[in-house]
């Protein structure tokens, strides 16, 4: 059985009159999910699996799955078994979410290198 | 190079206990030491200093904030030179990431952060109500720490109490205030510094402290920071100029007198345009889209109770886009209509 979880806390999530709004902490990108789309983030996080969530929120499994791939290439959510096949083609009115990354570069930017530690235990100066 | 880490993972118990004693080595340290109170957004805050030359650096900054008007949070600011070396940490030395976070360490309870660049360790215990601040030098405080001071301290201090901080630019009328949010480069800081120098009531360029159960939007700085090119738009503001060296972004800190805090009445979504363009609703996804991220990627520590507190302003707040085009009177002359019809 194929369960998903969404990736808290690493993922902050709010839902707004039907449509999410993800914010990666660690990734540094933001998410604004369609309506089909927040319904199927609101199942994963009431707990649905994958036979529950083709079931349930209606939607065809093909662009379910085409969704489910990119929350999981996005590490929006974890995934614990097979993910179905990656389907070659999907309708246009799928779930889907637009990805923000114009604050991706405040992560890019803050490089961490290797550390020294001074006699004290803290890192030593730049 | 030497690598020196750890095998085995920060446990709370040591973590704890390292809270401890580093509260009580700063307590220690800022005992005889000047003070700065002041209140933000009703929550009264004091920042106690281990020297002078700490006070000298960061004190200015709360100078025009409110007074305080009773017991508050506490804020022990230390440096190398007048405390020595904070206790040694019990994380491994690979645990430093980007934000200033440490892997594995830290919770809405404890929080703990370390800018490596400037050496500077963050620490606010909700238990004890207390924070703690230790930088290397005071000599060496960067210019975008003065005039923004404790960011991530206040954030978290702020959080406790109910408070958002938000990275967001406010101005007003009279009685109600717009809080511009977006990301860098959406004309914020631009808006905000046109409509004070048009004689708008202001609280803030760049980040402000909203309480969404009163509505209230407050200062937290007596700062602002500015471009060339908008000091160029805005002549007026070349008066403003404060005694600070440029940031290393080459922005110019300016000293703005804050108002006192003002009833929230609208979030406005500014984008720079060709032509200005009327005020349009926007919707609550859009606005925490754009007022959520860019107040929680860029501070350490980011927790659930931060987004629920930024969804409570969203959605006790109307929002508009604010489309800004070169004659920025025009922009606030719209956004003043949205402001008036409320």
């Amino acid at each position: 059985m194929l369960r998903l979880t969404p990736n808290r806390p690493n993922v902050l999530d709010e839902v707004f009159d039907g449509e999410a709004v993800l914010v990666h902490l660690g990734t540094g990108r933001y998410f604004a999910l369609s309506p089909s789309a927040t319904e199927v983030w609101a199942a994963l996080g009431a707990g649905a699996d994958w036979d529950r969530l083709t079931g349930g929120v209606g939607v065809a499994e093909p662009e379910l799955a085409a969704f489910v791939h990119r929350l999981v290439d996005e590490q929006l959510v974890t995934a614990d078994g097979d993910l179905p096949a990656r389907p070659d083609s999907v309708a246009a009115d799928g779930p889907s979410f637009e990805v923000y990354t114009d604050m991706q570069d405040l992560l890019l930017l803050d490089p961490i290198h290797d550390i020294n530690l001074d006699g004290s235990g803290w890192p030593e100066s730049a | 190079m030497a690598r020196v880490g750890l095998t085995v993972p920060t446990s709370p118990t040591s973590l704890r206990r390292f809270a401890d004693q580093l509260i009580q080595e700063a307590a220690r340290a800022t005992a005889p030491g000047p003070r700065a109170a002041f209140s933000v957004a009703g929550r009264d805050l004091e920042v106690r200093f281990a020297s002078a030359g700490l006070y000298a650096a960061l004190a200015p900054a709360w100078s025009a904030l409110s007074p305080t008007t009773g017991e508050g949070v506490t804020l022990h600011v230390v440096d190398r030179d007048a405390g020595g070396d904070p206790p040694a940490p019990p994380w491994p030395a690979d645990a430093y990431r980007p934000r200033d976070e440490i892997d594995g360490v830290g919770d809405e309870r404890l929080e703990v952060a370390y800018q490596l660049t400037t050496g500077t360790l963050m620490l606010w215990d909700a238990r004890a109500r207390t924070g703690v601040w230790w930088t290397r030098s005071a000599a060496e405080i960067p210019v975008w720490e003065r005039a923004m001071p404790l960011r991530a301290l206040l954030r978290w201090a702020l959080r406790d109490a109910g408070v958002a901080l938000v990275h967001g630019a406010a101005v007003g009328t009279d009685d109600a205030l717009a809080l511009l949010v977006g990301v860098g480069g959406s004309g914020k800081s631009t808006l905000a510094l046109a409509a004070q120098q048009a004689g708008w009531r202001y609280v803030g360029d760049d980040y402000c402290a909203v309480d969404p159960a009163t509505g209230m939007v407050a200062p937290v700085t007596s700062y602002a920071k500015v471009t060339e090119g908008t000091l160029a738009r805005l002549p007026g503001l070349d008066g403003l100029r404060a005694p600070l060296p440029p940031s290393p972004d080459g922005k110019v800190v300016l000293s703005v007198r804050p108002a006192a805090a003002l009833r929230l009445a609208l979030l406005a979504l500014p984008c720079v345009v060709q032509h200005a363009a009327p005020p349009a609703p926007a919707g609550p996804a859009s606005t925490m889209a754009a007022l959520a991220p860019t107040s929680l990627l860029q501070m350490p520590g980011s927790r659930p109770t931060d987004r629920e507190l930024l969804g409570q302003v969203v959605r006790g707040t109307p929002a508009v886009t604010l489309p800004s085009g070169p004659v920025l009177g025009e922009t606030l002359a719209g956004l003043r209509r949205v402001l008036v019809a409320g």
